[in-house]
């Protein structure tokens, strides 16, 4: 019985928990660096772009699909900001085009895998170079730099001395754990990524909430431009670049399966902070990042096939 | 189900034609041979990578990683040409090409994870490896035998192309007087139907996949041969382009059905495209999205077709 019970216990946890262990560990004997508060917040700043995306794709994956046009999303979003930015529209306004474009971005994914029933991989690749095409198109390609000191207080700000941005995440969490365990359009995600087939048959209206999923994705990944154009004080076209996957990574790591609606946003901030802290570890080690992009292909792999054989 | 495919084959020459017509009356110098060779050619290098993947597809699979397995054995190949003979550094990027797509396979075929995350995991590992192994740098300048590969012509047509019409060839006795070729249909049409009459499942999709990996390093071979130089992100652009040439070819993304002979003129269709927002001097920023909408609308009118005729 004992035993039965501490094996249920070790299979929720998912597989990032202990690599994240691990990662602390050897970046704490490797680096003298590691716990200092400076290295400590660098790496805060670089996960929270990461972990809004990751939050979304988390809801996008527990209803069996894939977002990939969440990087080059982010990079239209943000794109888009800049402009209106130096065309002297105010914040408000800007904030709001930024998550209505990503929102309305978004859906048109949904609408094309759900009422279409296209594959949500090839929607969304072929997305990416639409949103990556319309991004270089407005910018000609190069950058749109420099903004006002309240737009950039999104990214830079403090308020009672915790950084804004952190506190948009956690506003972001809490609008993702509400939306997943409190309302009935989580409960239709996980109805959608189980069974979408009974789901159908109960009468509800599938179609809908499944394109409504990728549009929230995509409403987060148009929080996620407003913070990261602000961070950089400049929009570039291919800032979101690669994003997407790293945000995949740390979902998938985070214990999220295609399989029966497995998981939860929690796994996945984890996966999120083991992601970046792995790239901190190989930044320390001195491997480029280009390499460090291979490593965490392999561990993408790696997690998922702990994963698969946990469930066997 | 001959006279569908009829009609979806004149359908295929009759868009090329409209294009190849639209673009010859708006520059009379499309319609020069100069011209035509170069759209062939062309499209010859975007059928060698789009041929394997065609393969993979027909097995109702994916392989995102095509690009940047070709980038990588490509390096390697480019690399080994400094001091190698041109057989030993050929030889090494087909293995080192036939080898991730084995990698791909297995991890699909035993494991059983699902085939478009192992492969944009492999996507990034093998395009980290090809930079770790490139450190950013361009080679350039091969010996003259090996660039017989691309820019040759023999009997005033590329090799290339002419390579092309062999491989579709050979693809074409292989997926349709082959077990392996009618297995691969069998798979993609109906897995559990194929399990249940004992096709070698795990077999063929292994077998699939390293074809794939096999054929992108032989495209490798082509394309640093004609540009005479290799760097790292020369794979990057290409899967757009090669889903596009496929699902134009009539190749269905949900397996079974299709085959090499669309791909070709798939990839003529493309590259006539790209051609064509060339010569029409089209900024260079919209091909992407002019592409990834391609993808996107091909694929859908592929599933309305697919729905029409299942009703019938």
């Amino acid at each position: 019985m004992e035993r039965d019970k501490l094996k249920k216990v070790f299979k929720k946890i998912p597989a990032a928990a202990f690599a994240l262990l691990f990662l602390l560990i050897t970046c704490s004997l490797i680096s003298k660096h590691f716990w200092t508060t400076e290295n400590l917040s660098n790496l805060g700043l670089q996960g929270t772009v990461l972990a809004i995306l990751a939050l979304a794709q988390t809801l996008v994956i527990l209803a069996e699909g894939i977002d990939l046009s969440s990087g080059p999303l982010v990079s239209l979003c943000g794109v888009v900001v800049a402009v209106l930015l130096h065309k002297g529209i105010g914040l408000p306004g800007v904030i709001l085009v930024s998550i209505l474009l990503g929102a309305a971005c978004g859906s048109f994914n949904g609408i094309l895998i759900a009422k279409f029933k296209m594959p949500p991989f090839v929607v969304t690749f072929g997305n990416m170079g639409v949103f990556t095409g319309l991004a270089l198109v407005i910018t000609q390609g190069s950058s749109i730099p420099g903004f006002s000191e309240a737009f950039r207080f999104i990214a830079s700000g403090y308020i009672l001395g915790f950084p804004f941005m952190v506190i948009i995440l956690v506003f972001m969490t809490l609008v993702t754990y509400v939306l997943l365990y409190h309302t009935t359009f989580g409960t239709y995600v996980f109805g959608i990524g189980g069974n979408q087939e009974a789901v159908h048959l109960i009468g509800v209206n599938d179609v809908f909430f499944k394109s409504a999923i990728y549009g929230v994705a995509g409403s987060f990944a148009g929080v996620g431009a407003l913070i990261m154009t602000s961070r950089m004080n400049a929009a570039h076209p291919l800032v979101g670049f690669g994003l997407e996957f790293e945000a995949i990574a740390s979902v998938i790591v985070g214990g999220c399966s295609w399989t029966l609606a497995n998981g939860n946003p929690w796994g996945s901030l984890i996966g999120v902070a083991t992601i970046v802290v792995l790239k901190n570890g190989l930044n320390v080690l001195g491997i480029p990042p280009a390499v460090q992009v291979a490593g965490v292909g392999a561990f993408l792999i790696l997690a998922v096939i702990y994963d698969t054989l946990k469930g066997k | 189900m001959w006279v569908r495919q009829y009609v979806a084959l004149m359908m295929r020459l009759g868009v090329m034609f409209i294009i190849a017509i639209i673009l010859g009356l708006a520059r009379p110098e499309f319609l020069s041979v100069n011209n035509i060779i170069n759209v062939l050619r062309q499209s010859s290098l975007i059928f060698l990578l789009a041929s394997g993947l065609t393969v993979v597809v027909l097995s109702e699979g994916i392989d995102l990683s095509v690009g940047q397995v070709m980038a990588l054995s490509a390096c390697i190949i480019g690399w080994l040409l400094k001091s190698e003979p041109i057989v030993v550094a050929i030889l090494a990027g087909l293995a080192i090409g036939a080898a991730c797509g084995l990698v791909n396979g297995v991890l699909i075929a035993y494991i059983g994870l699902p085939a478009f995350v192992v492969t944009y995991g492999m996507m990034w590992i093998a395009q980290g490896f090809a930079l770790l192994f490139m450190k950013a740098e361009i080679i350039y300048g091969f010996p003259k035998a090996f660039r017989f590969f691309g820019a040759t012509n023999l009997i005033g047509i590329p090799v290339p192309v002419i390579f092309m019409f062999i491989l579709c060839g050979i693809l074409y006795l292989i997926l349709n007087y082959t077990n392996f070729g009618r297995y691969i249909y069998n798979v993609g049409a109906n897995y559990q139907a194929a399990r249940f009459s004992g096709v070698p499942i795990r077999k063929v999709q292994i077998m699939a996949y390293t074809l794939c990996g096999l054929l992108a390093a032989f495209a490798g071979i082509f394309y640093i041969s004609r540009i005479n130089a290799v760097e790292a992100g020369i794979g990057d652009p290409l899967l757009l382009p090669c889903l596009a040439a496929i699902t134009i070819g009539g190749t269905s993304l949900y397996g079974g059905e299709g085959g090499v002979g669309g791909t070709i003129l798939g990839a003529i269709i493309m590259s006539l495209i790209i051609n064509g927002m060339n010569l029409l001097s089209i900024d260079s920023y919209w091909h992407q999205f002019v592409i990834g909408a391609i993808v996107i609308i091909s694929v859908w009118v592929d599933q309305f077709q697919a729905k029409k005729f299942q009703v019938s």
